[in-house]
């Protein structure tokens, strides 16, 4: 009977003790990955805030470039491209190839608003333009947006990451089934500053 | 399993604390001019319009003026990372400004925290440097930039978040379930102890309803602790907006 009693401690000791491990780790992964969620819905509004933007801008540009046709065709398919995949959701953190085309579609919007964005420089009667000029405010203002909101992202994807791959909690993280999240690579052609030439 | 706690929060908080070292604490005064290029009068003043501008709408707007960009920063990184260590405005509403000046790289950045940028928009914000600071910051008269950028900047922040909102109570529902799951075994394990010398002819069937006990209240409070989680989440959720600047506002130079 007594060695009954002293199993029984034992027993729910370890119940106590166990019970306390799994709560905290699947609590703290449901923390993080809260966060990740939180920090994306950030990230798909700044996306969101640059498409919104686009019209307006390619509008007042043709208003004083309209011979630029191409490039400007080119903001117009890249965003048109895009418009299909914001407010993803958070889905897509856990799918690495809706991912990629997902960074991949944003990229190339990035670099065609970079292309026209160069382009004015040759009109200085459009640069003259108060109302090109807000947008123009606006358009670096979102583009510095995305750049924060895509850092923060990053970081919380990293703390989530690290959480569920060091031991033991990796094992509760299989069990539960917490899966690694995909974060932002830099865009290809952006790891080197631009050249400039004079 | 407090080891491995620690050492996750270590890494996690390592490139951090790096990362934030060359920057300054955060000042008892608005007006913070490491570069010495306004008076002590001109500080003064400034500081007694950006004080009477919290104390209406509890808007805080932050200038700190430096010299150079530190090395490994820019400009709109630097000012991302500085209000994040100096979080003006009240804690959960992110109702700050700061702006960050560079005399000698001659850069400026309005920086608008998420509080107020449906207030301060980018455009607003470009407008307020090329308009009215840069122009007097060209003849070099800082004073004068700022003092006409204020004139400005403190009217269109005011008009929110009038009253401070009451402070959050951080519900300490966390602990409660262990506890009455640890009062519940004891309850367990005593009345067995009590019980077990007195009723010797029932031993081995008392054990028996004592192993079907167990599971019970394990699984109780297991499932407990799990729905417990989501009103944990949430909490962070709200945390994680705490001293931010989404990257609004505008950048400049003169």
């Amino acid at each position: 009977m007594k060695k009954g009693i002293i199993i029984g401690i034992v027993l729910v000791v370890l119940i106590i003790i166990l019970y306390g491990v799994v709560k905290n780790n699947y609590n703290n992964f449901v923390t993080l990955e809260e966060g990740v969620n939180q920090k994306w819905s950030q990230v798909e509004n700044v996306y969101q805030r640059r498409a919104d933007l686009i019209p307006n801008l390619v509008e007042t540009v043709k208003g004083y470039a309209s011979h630029e046709r191409e490039t400007l065709e080119a903001v117009t398919n890249a965003r048109a491209k895009v418009g299909g995949q914001v407010n993803v959701g958070s889905d897509i953190l856990n799918n690495p190839e809706a991912f990629a085309q997902f960074q991949q579609a944003q990229g190339s919007l990035t670099a065609a608003l970079q292309r026209l964005m160069v382009v004015v420089e040759r009109y200085p009667e459009l640069k003259a333009d108060q109302r090109f000029a807000d947008l123009q405010i606006q358009l670096e203002g979102t583009e510095n947006r995305i750049s924060v909101e895509r850092g923060r992202f990053n970081e919380s994807v990293q703390q989530y990451n690290t959480s569920i791959r060091v031991f033991p909690a990796n094992i509760f993280a299989g069990i539960f089934g917490f899966q690694q999240k995909v974060y932002f690579q830099a865009d290809a052609g952006t790891e080197k500053a631009p050249e400039v030439k004079f | 399993m407090k080891l491995l706690e620690l050492y996750i929060i270590i890494c996690i908080t390592l490139p951090l604390v790096a990362a934030q070292d060359n920057l300054p604490d955060k000042p008892a005064a608005w007006v913070m001019d490491y570069a010495n290029v306004l008076t002590p009068v001109e500080t003064s003043t400034l500081n007694a319009m950006l004080a009477g501008l919290e104390q209406r709408s509890s808007n805080q707007i932050f200038i700190a003026i430096f010299n150079r960009v530190p090395e490994n920063y820019y400009l709109d990184d630097f000012a991302v990372r500085l209000y994040e260590k100096w979080r003006p405005g009240l804690p959960d509403q992110d109702n700050g400004i700061l702006i960050v000046i560079f005399i000698q790289d001659r850069q400026i950045r309005i920086e608008v925290g998420y509080g107020l940028e449906d207030v301060v928009t980018d455009a607003q914000a470009g407008r307020l440097i090329s308009d009215f600071i840069a122009p007097e910051f060209k003849q070099g008269n800082y004073y004068g930039g700022l003092r006409a950028g204020l004139d400005v900047l403190i009217p269109a922040a005011e008009g929110k978040y009038q009253l401070p909102r009451a402070p959050q109570n951080q519900g300490n529902d966390e602990i409660s379930i262990p506890i009455i799951f640890i009062v519940i075994m004891f309850i367990f394990v005593f009345s067995r102890l009590f019980r077990g010398p007195r009723s010797t002819g029932y031993g081995t069937r008392r054990r028996g309803g004592g192993g079907l006990f167990f599971p019970g209240p394990f699984i109780g409070g297991f499932g407990g602790g799990r729905s417990s989680s989501g009103g944990f989440g949430g909490g962070g959720f709200s945390g994680g907006f705490v001293g931010m600047s989404g990257g609004g506002g505008a950048s400049g130079s003169w």
